[in-house]
Parts: C-alpha cells; structure tokens; sequence
C-alpha cells in the first residue's frame, strides 16, 4: 500500500539534515567566516598603514618647510652638541664646528638674524629660532625669541652664545613641540658620535653655512605591520 | 538551501573576496610607492639645497669646467660604514652646460637606504637614485627694440640649474624609472655689473 504524497513530503520536512550535510554547511560557512574576517582585517590594516604614511609624509614635509622657512630669516648658523647653558658657554661662537671638529653633529641649532643697527652701527642679534632634539623624549621642539631693539642685549651687540645663556631658562619656557616620533639611527660608521644636526666643516675648517637633518622617522609606538619608518635627510643653509 | 546554492554562494563570495584582496594589495603598493615618492623628493630637494649652497664662483668652476670640478654632496647613509658621521659624499658634475653637453655624459647613480625595515634597523630595500644636472648662465642684459626702446631689463648674473632626479620602486616588479626636477637659481651676491650688458641671453 502507498502512502499518500502529502504525507510523504510533510515526513521529509521533518527529517531535518544529516550529519554531513550539517558538517560541510559549518565547514563552508567557518571558510567564509575566516574569509570575512582576513578581509576585515587586512583591510583595517591597510588602512591605519596608509594613514601613518601620510601622518610621516606631513611630517617629513612640514620639517623641512620649517627648517627652510626658518633659514631664510636667518644669517647665522650655529650648531650645539646640546640645550644646556654649560655646552652652549663651551663650545662658544663657532659651535660644536670648532669645538668637536671632525664631528660637528649637534642636538641643539641655532639660527640667528643678526644685523647693524642704523645708528649706531652696532651688529646686533635681532631674533634667535633654535630647534631643540631631545634624544630621550624623540622629539624636536623649537622656540623663537626676539631681542628688544631697547634692550641692553641690542644696544651693546651681544653675542648669540651670551644671549643663549643669558636668557636660558626664557628659552626653555618658549620651546614647543614641532616633530615627535624621530629617532637617531645607529650609524655603520664606528666611533661617531650620534646626533640629529650635522655641519659640515669647510676647507677652512670652520662650519660651513649649511646643515643637515637625518632623522629615523615613525618607529614608536606602532605594530610594526602598520609602521611606517623612514629616513629623513633635510638639508638646508644660510642665504647671506 | 540546496549544497548547489550553497556552492554557487561560494564562488560569488569568493569573486568578491578575490577582487577586494587585489584592492587592498594595490593601496597598500600605492600607499609605499607615496612613501617613496615623498622620500626620494625630500632627498633631491636636500641635494638642490646643496647645490644652492654653493657660493656663485664655486659653482662657476663646475658650469665652467664640469670634468675637473664636481659638487660635493652629502647624503645621509647610517649604514655605510666608510661614511664619516653617516654623510657619505657623492659628486655630481654638471651634464650640460649652456646647452651644451658637458663633463660626463653619463647620469650620476647613487643609492640611498630610504626605506627601513619594520624593526627600523636595517635597509629594507637599498632605493636606486640617479641625478641629471643641466646649467644655463644668465647675464644682464638689455633687449631692444627696433625703436631703440629697451624692452627687457636683466640686471642680475644668475645660474639657472635644472636638478633632474629619477629614482626607482624597488618593491614588485617595477623597473621603470620615475622622474622630477627641481630648478633652481643661484645668483651672483656678489655682483658686478659690467657697465655695458652683455648682449644675447
């Protein structure tokens, strides 16, 4: 005897899956899962990597605009071994050019606008812009300070290193962050010394009137499959 | 649903997962060929600083004598060894001069560790940069018309330089050379105006 067809379909309605049809659905839909979630991801990936490049390109860029802009105002170039009143009174009005020569790499510059004024004569520093690398912290600060035409530091000329320490702890307040993130590679080059600044020394042997930035750029506080590191090399001198 | 709908559901998620991979493995080669770009430039900006450096009588020696005086450049190379401080020197002659081919006639190749790896402690992949250097001089001069009317008025002596760079994408299978210039002008501070101009550029 046969059992009438809406019987037999509403049985198999019932059945429910088999195991291997139950098995390779969750085999097919853990693949598609994995899938999914890879895409996820490598896209989110991709993603804050792409934004790190373009957070070092602005970096980069701003740098070096800075430190031009910034050369173009100036007339004087002195390089520091570091921030510190004692360096800055040691190493004088040459720098570390004079001092550390054939090393002259600094983590302390300074451009200084220095003209005669138009009635005495008397060459005075007008405006100091000094960029501060703080090897500990791995950022480069700047501050930029105006001498008073009234004031005794412009009436009688003093000299920049003088100023410097004179008006240290002033100094000190006026700097602000401008980069973070900046590392010193090592160097290859065995018994060199390890700075952010490098003035390179003329046939003279006193510092010529150009300087260079080489800086590591973003290795701090990144998964290293989202870094973004680089070099960064920026020169830049003095016009007049 | 059927295994075949479920199989067909497959292959569709699969195109689409294929085509989105393929997207975010050209960001991410767009994202480092950017890198590069911006790298490289930066470099050859730093070596047009250099250039510009220069005081205007040296660099009339090398537009003057390409062969004999070359420009001393630094390039920043933590990992060359024989590099003093880290700035290895690299001289770049002048290729042509007054339109005119010059010294050797040949691109000066230097090869520079831009990109890192990701622990930033070695090259990741040494990037290869060569340099083009093309110099014009300009003197004053005075241009006139055929009324005697003077017409253009150049008082100052100039070098007009053209820092050709190229570099190359070292990453995938890139071979091409990329290219940038960057002009510049170094003046004569100095200057001495002869009292009659000079005629012609």
């Amino acid at each position: 005897m046969h059992t009438p067809h809406i019987f037999r379909s509403r049985r198999r309605s019932l059945r429910g899956m088999t195991l291997v049809e139950v098995m390779m659905a969750s085999a097919i839909s853990l693949i598609v899962t994995a899938g999914v979630m890879w895409l996820v991801v490598e896209g989110m990936r991709a993603s804050i990597h792409t934004s790190n490049v373009s957070g070092n390109d602005l970096d980069h860029w701003g740098l070096a605009n800075r430190l031009v802009f910034d050369t173009r105002l100036a007339n004087k170039l002195i390089l520091y071994s570091e921030f510190s009143s004692a360096a800055v009174s040691t190493e004088g009005n040459d720098g570390v050019a004079d001092a550390y020569a054939p090393e002259p790499v600094g983590n302390f510059l300074v451009l200084a606008l220095r003209l005669p004024d138009e009635e005495t004569g008397v060459w005075a520093c007008t405006k100091l812009t000094g960029y501060v690398y703080n090897p500990d912290k791995k950022t480069l600060s700047k501050f930029e300070y105006s001498v008073d035409k009234e004031s005794d530091d412009y009436k009688k000329g003093t000299p920049v290193p003088d100023l410097i320490t004179k008006h240290f702890s002033e100094l000190t307040k006026l700097t602000v962050l401008v980069a973070s993130d900046l590392e010193i590679p090592s160097l290859a080059a065995s018994a060199t010394t390890k700075a952010a600044f490098y003035q390179p020394i003329g046939k003279t042997g006193t510092g010529t009137n150009k300087a260079i930035l080489r800086m590591r750029l973003g290795m701090t506080n990144k998964h290293w499959r989202v870094r973004d590191s680089r070099l960064i090399e920026v020169a830049f001198y003095i016009r007049s | 649903m059927s295994l075949v709908e479920v199989m067909v559901a497959t292959v569709i998620f699969t195109f689409i997962a294929a085509s989105l991979v393929s997207l975010f493995i050209q960001n991410n080669r767009l994202a480092r060929a950017i890198t590069l770009r911006t790298v490289v430039t930066t470099t050859a900006i730093g070596v047009a600083e250099q250039i510009r450096a220069y005081p205007y009588s040296e660099y009339s020696k090398s537009h003057d004598n390409p062969s004999t005086n070359t420009l001393q450049i630094e390039f920043f190379d933590p990992t060359d060894a024989a590099a003093k401080n880290g700035m290895r020197v690299v001289n770049l002659p002048v290729n042509v001069a007054d339109g005119v081919p010059a010294g050797p006639q040949d691109w000066t190749y230097v090869t520079t560790p831009l990109i890192l790896t990701e622990d930033g402690a070695t090259t990741k992949v040494p990037v290869n940069m060569r340099f083009w250097i093309d110099s014009q001089i300009r003197q004053p001069t005075i241009k006139t018309d055929k009324n005697g009317k003077q017409l253009i008025v150049t008082r100052c002596q100039l070098y007009e330089i053209a820092l050709i760079y190229q570099w190359k994408n070292p990453n995938y299978s890139d071979s091409k050379w990329h290219s940038g210039v960057i002009r510049i002008i170094t003046p004569n501070q100095d200057m001495n105006i002869p009292a009659t101009p000079v005629s012609g550029s």
